[in-house]
């Protein structure tokens, strides 16, 4: 399964390609990149906070049925999940995603029983104009990384601290995603303020880690 | 005359208008909630009890006079009378009646589909709700009237969605949004689908 780095690409990837497809013909493909980007962006931070390798991804943390069975469908889980322990915001703009891009996906929804494909009476280009593909990339997407802090996920994940702490590190990412929205913010802060929310020895993991990256706290 | 089962699927495929359904259910709910309280009651108390379920059992006989349920009609008018006129039979007779009432309460799953449809009907939009098991999630197909794709109107029924999400957290609830672009929507839904709400 892939690491923090592999979906943090992938989904920038994707963002990139439903960007590039808004004044093409291809428009309403935007919609669903964009809602296969949220997922990456979603799986990244899940790996980012996760603090052992049965929750690093909404997969291996799914509900199985005593037969073995995952009990729900894979987007449903992941629904939930977000719902359970992101923001408001987070999940209104993943549902909304997902929504419009199973609407654009499926010119036929699979019964489920037999499994035959039924054919809509209208291709989605014909659903969908330009204006909804924007609300999919330039405001759901956006709405989502934000509410998820993916850049402060992202910048933290670069410091490394699994390799200067291995059993702190999920922690102490997970205090500063709780308390700041952006590198920025966090990078404003002395170590007597994060003392207000980490222990001495989180804050010294910390700046051992923007040490490494010629970064520091404000003095 | 022994009163006729009627099963939870028989119920849902007759009952399409929620509140109506909800009225029946609620009366149904305050007369065994009555007798259950009158066990646990002092003589002088166990009669207020059954005083009020008589009144609650008059409702329910009300809110079931329609076609569908003669038998339980007969059986809540039945009641009324055993309860107001042998008060030395009445706990007996009390008891079994609220054992007949409980069966025809709503199981998990109706209440889940009450709720929803309650919650959705009042979005104009919104024209026809079925729900279907799929592993251990309930989907909850939801019909619109509208052909194109329409984002902010999206937002206002996730906005609903949101709260029945975070009312109800068994089982889990997969929602969808299907504009209007179907020939026929039980071609989009499984055999087995329920539906719960119909405009």
């Amino acid at each position: 399964m892939a690491n923090f780095t592999t979906h943090i690409s992938q989904a920038r990837h994707n963002e990139k390609l439903a960007q590039f497809l808004l004044d093409k013909p291809f428009f309403d493909w935007s919609i669903t990149i964009s809602f296969y980007a949220a997922i990456h962006f979603f799986e990244a931070r899940l790996y980012a906070d996760a603090s052992d390798i049965t929750n690093k991804h909404s997969e291996s943390s799914m509900p199985l049925e005593p037969n073995g069975d995952s009990k729900y469908s894979a987007h449903s889980w992941r629904a939930r999940q977000i719902q359970d322990h992101y923001p408001r915001e987070a999940w209104r703009s993943f549902r909304s995603l997902k929504e419009a891009s199973e609407t654009a996906r499926y010119l036929s929804h699979i019964d489920i029983k037999t499994a035959v494909p039924r054919f809509e009476i209208a291709p989605s280009f014909n659903i969908f104009n330009v204006n909804n593909a924007k609300f999919s990339t330039q405001q759901d997407l956006p709405t989502f990384k934000s509410a998820l802090k993916i850049d402060l996920a992202e910048f933290l994940y670069t410091l490394d601290l699994v390799s200067i702490n291995p059993i702190k590190a999920a922690f102490i990412s997970d205090k500063i995603l709780d308390n700041f929205n952006t590198k920025e913010a966090l990078l404003k802060q002395t170590k007597d303020s994060l003392r207000k929310c980490m222990t001495k020895e989180d804050v010294d993991v910390l700046e051992q880690g923007l040490s490494k990256k010629g970064l520091s706290l404000k003095k | 005359m022994p009163p006729t089962v009627i099963s939870n699927s028989t119920v849902s495929n007759k009952v399409t208008l929620p509140e109506k359904t909800a009225r029946f259910f609620d009366y149904g709910r305050v007369y065994c909630d009555f007798i259950k309280s009158a066990e646990e009651k002092d003589e002088q108390e166990m009669i207020k009890c059954y005083l009020k379920a008589h009144q609650a059992s008059k409702y329910f006989a009300n809110a079931l006079s329609n076609r569908q349920y003669d038998d339980l009609v007969m059986i809540a008018v039945l009641n009324s009378s055993i309860l107001t006129d042998n008060p030395n039979e009445i706990i007996d007779e009390a008891l079994s009646s609220a054992e007949i009432y409980s069966s025809f309460m709503p199981s998990q799953r109706q209440e889940i589909e009450l709720a929803i449809a309650n919650r959705l009907k009042g979005v104009e939009q919104v024209i026809a709700i079925f729900t279907q098991r799929y592993r251990s999630e309930l989907q909850v197909m939801v019909f619109l009237n509208t052909n194109k794709y329409d984002n902010e109107l999206i937002y206002k029924i996730l906005d609903i969605e949101y709260e029945l999400q975070k009312q109800i957290n068994e089982p889990l609830l997969a929602f969808s949004y299907i504009p209007n672009v179907y020939k026929n929507r039980r071609e989009v839904v499984s055999k087995g689908a329920n539906l719960i709400y119909e405009k």
